[in-house]
């Protein structure tokens, strides 16, 4: 029985892709896992599928440092669209680096769960799982 | 002629005589009607001598239209004005002064005080330059930070997680895919970390040893280098340099220019067309500009324009050719004062530009 329906990844970098499906699939923490190498590539995916939302993740792992959309621009369009979704998206923002900046910005929104330093270690992602709603919230 | 100066004269003469500035009265026909003695000692030439030529003759030729425009004011109705030019010593080299004029508008005389600036100037000068340097310096310092923050951890993090991932996976299939992956991420870091040491040493090696190079020549040996892929992907290199010759510039440095442009853009050549490169230098606001056009794939600079002269990105390497990526010649043009910019367009082709 996995943990949630739907993880999403949006990262540029092809290994962490990688690194990551097999946690999770190994873990059996999602039964479906969407990636994108970009904020625009995913946020079309969430706009497309507004009325199809059980293709929607429920839980995001966000990069900030991406070409054409980065991390910041990618929740300024989550935030949009965020009043029409029917279930409870938890977002986390994972980085390769430290930058204190980004971290003060994360706090300002309210949508961010937590920022998360790659790299991240397994039980991390187990105890994140395990804080975040499984069914459907309708609110 | 005899000077008769009487006593309520005297302590203005004296004072026109002794001040460490240099004094005049000049005339609206453009000549010295007196000045003081100074002017004899900080520019060589005797009294009678600065009398009898038109003052604009003694201006740096680049200062004569900014000084004609001060001195249009004073005849708009301004009473004084200050400026700075240089007048042009005796042996040949110039000072620098600063002026203050006043019009007496009755006589038409010009009351003027100069004072030598050239120290001031030179400071300023080298103080400018310095701070231009340490400017970029502090540039790529933070550059480093975030080539650092970014382009190393990210590698290094892939490389934690996929050890640990490792241990866990029981099937050899996986395991093999894991090694494979950290192989290839202990690639990229060696690979970044390489180009960051090559950095720092060029920015560390100010003093390069410039050459005057000719165009034609660096490319010849370029062509040589890279002729069996030229007529492999039937090439045509179209240059032009007679609008700017030749350049003073460290040869390495220029030769890596061109193999990186080169191969780049036979490597990046559109799958529909032979490859047509054209090379051009000519002159942008004084300065030698270079550029190198193919018809090849183009780049989505969108996508992919901001990490173009980025660290990490290997889309250089030719089995013939052995120059560094972009990364590094964008580092190589920056440490000598220079800019680097590339224009393209999906599918028709790309310009690189840069301004020496």
């Amino acid at each position: 029985m996995s943990k949630v329906d739907t993880i999403c990844l949006v990262d540029d970098d092809e290994v962490y892709h990688y690194i990551m499906e097999r946690t999770i699939s190994r873990n059996k923490l999602a039964k479906t896992i969407l990636k994108f190498m970009d904020g625009e590539t995913a946020i079309n995916f969430f706009n497309q599928n507004l009325a199809n939302q059980s293709k929607l993740p429920e839980l995001i792992l966000l990069d900030l440092n991406m070409p054409v959309m980065d991390g910041w621009e990618f929740l300024q369009e989550f935030l949009i669209i965020q009043p029409q979704l029917k279930k409870k998206v938890t977002i986390y923002l994972v980085t390769s680096s430290v930058n204190e900046t980004d971290i003060e910005k994360a706090q300002n929104f309210q949508i961010i769960s937590g920022y998360l330093v790659k790299p991240i270690a397994e039980e991390k992602l187990l105890e994140i799982l395990d804080n975040i709603p499984k069914s459907f919230t309708v609110s | 002629m005899i000077n008769v100066i009487t006593s309520d004269k005297l302590d203005y003469y004296k004072f026109f005589h002794m001040t460490q500035d240099l004094a005049c009265i000049a005339n609206e026909d453009g000549y010295f009607e007196d000045l003081n003695p100074n002017w004899e000692k900080k520019l060589g030439y005797t009294i009678e001598e600065l009398k009898a030529t038109p003052f604009y003759e003694f201006i740096h030729p680049s200062d004569i239209r900014k000084t004609k425009m001060e001195i249009e004011k004073l005849s708009l109705g301004h009473l004084s004005i200050s400026f700075e030019n240089r007048y042009r010593k005796k042996e040949g080299d110039y000072i620098w002064l600063e002026w203050s004029c006043t019009l007496e508008p009755e006589s038409g005389h010009w009351y003027a005080i100069a004072r030598d600036i050239t120290f001031v100037k030179k400071n300023t000068n080298e103080l400018k330059s310095f701070a231009n340097r340490l400017m970029s310096q502090n540039k790529q310092l933070a550059e480093f930070a975030y080539i650092t923050s970014h382009n190393l951890r990210g590698p290094i993090a892939n490389i934690m997680m996929l050890t640990d991932l490792l241990e866990r996976e029981e099937f050899e299939n996986e395991q093999v895919k894991c090694m494979e992956k950290i192989k290839s991420s202990a690639h990229v870091l060696n690979n970044t970390l390489n180009q960051v040491i090559e950095a720092v040493k060029i920015n560390n090696d100010t003093e390069i040893n410039k050459e005057t190079l000719t165009f034609e020549e660096v490319l010849g040996k370029t062509l040589r280098i890279l002729n069996s892929d030229i007529k492999k992907k039937k090439a045509e290199i179209i240059y032009d340099f007679k609008n700017a010759p030749k350049i003073s510039y460290p040869p390495i440095y220029l030769e890596n220019i061109f193999l990186n442009f080169l191969s780049n853009a036979l490597k990046y050549k559109s799958p529909y067309r032979d490859p047509v490169i054209k090379i051009n230098s000519d002159h942008l606001n004084r300065k030698i500009h270079l550029s190198v056009n193919d018809n090849g794939l183009g780049i989505n600079m969108k996508k992919h324009g901001g990490k173009l002269f980025g660290l990490g990105k290997t889309f250089h390497r030719n089995s013939e050719a052995k120059g560094h990526g972009l990364f590094i010649t964008r580092t190589q043009v920056e440490a000598i004062g220079g800019r680097i910019w590339a224009e393209s367009k999906e599918g028709v082709g790309t310009t690189f530009n840069i301004v020496f």
